[in-house]
């Protein structure tokens, strides 16, 4: 029995059991990777080299881990666009809001209030008799003047004749 | 980006807060009494003639687009006087007359804002009462004239 195959077989025991360290995986490695390799480990070196060996991927998978990732990355891209527009909208509705309000209250149209036309009738009345009253009045103040001036000067008249 | 947004409410309302005019700042005094009369209701007002004065108001009237008042007794007259003090006192209001008897004060402005419309400005300051009355359309200061010399 060579103590070897021996010392072997009491790791493979170990790996096999989940227990192993890294070092003693290590020297499995290397000892299944000598070409002389006693012939009752070889069926443990063909597991051992499936389960520890580099492993190709098959093409298609290759192919689908590629496409799902470049997915993924206009995925993310379109995410990362969302809030900007989110932020976009919402800016554009204050805006809207503010000039919304700004044109309701801008309007220079007063709130008509409940008037019947009698009212009307004499509010209209009041304030043209009110302009028309006024202007009356100046007017009467005017030729009132023009009546004083005038007298005056025909007193000023008969006093320089009588001179 | 959000001190912008704040910064652009704030300014809006700053200018909606210049633009309100004098009706307006009238309408929300408290003891000013405001009064709004369309070109609407003054024709369905119908005829204006005033018996005891023989004034016929309609053709002036018939040219009214608008006719605003505002008035205040005790009080509050001051508070309408002292508004009324800088609300006209831009160039385009041209001061047509101004009667001072017994203590009662009436002065008439007339402004032309454009659009071959006028404005006439009443301004009635007494001791215990002010009224404002603001009328725009398209009358002109001799259908103004013509209706008060038909009185005599």
């Amino acid at each position: 029995m060579n103590i070897e195959t021996e010392y072997i077989k009491s790791l493979l025991a170990k790996y096999y059991a989940g227990d192993s360290t890294l070092d003693e995986e290590r020297i499995i490695r290397e000892y299944f990777s000598e070409s002389a390799v006693d012939p009752e480990l070889e069926t443990d070196r063909a597991v051992f080299a499936a389960v520890t060996g580099p492993v190709e991927a098959p093409e298609k998978l290759r192919a689908d881990i590629e496409k799902a990732i470049d997915g993924r990355a206009v995925k993310e891209v379109k995410c990362r666009l969302r809030p900007r527009y989110s932020r976009i909208a919402a800016v554009a509705a204050v805006l809207v809001l503010a000039i919304a309000a700004s044109v309701h209250f801008l309007d220079s149209k007063p709130a008509q209030p409940e008037m019947t036309p009698e009212e009307a009738r004499e509010h209209t009345l009041m304030a043209l008799t009110l302009l028309t009253k006024t202007v009356r009045k100046g007017y009467s103040a005017m030729d009132a003047g023009a009546q004083t001036a005038s007298e005056a000067i025909t007193t000023a008249e008969n006093s320089l004749n009588k001179l | 980006m959000k001190k912008f947004i704040i910064l652009l409410v704030i300014s809006l309302s700053a200018i909606i807060a210049h633009a309100e005019s004098l009706f307006e700042s009238c309408e929300n005094t408290p003891g000013i009494t405001t009064v709004y009369v369309s070109k609407t209701m003054i024709s369905l007002a119908g005829d204006l003639d005033i018996g005891s004065d023989n004034m016929n108001l309609s053709s002036i009237a018939s040219k009214i687009d608008g006719i605003w008042i505002m008035t205040a007794e005790g009080d509050k007259a001051a508070i309408l006087r002292n508004k009324v003090k800088t609300a006209f006192n831009d160039k385009k209001y041209e001061k047509l007359m101004s009667v001072r008897d017994d203590g009662d004060n009436v002065d008439i402005l007339m402004a032309t804002p454009g659009g071959n419309k006028n404005e006439c400005i009443i301004k009635a300051i007494a001791e215990t009462d002010a009224t404002v009355i603001i009328m725009r359309g398209s009358f002109t200061l001799q259908d103004i004239v013509a209706a008060t010399k038909a009185a005599h």
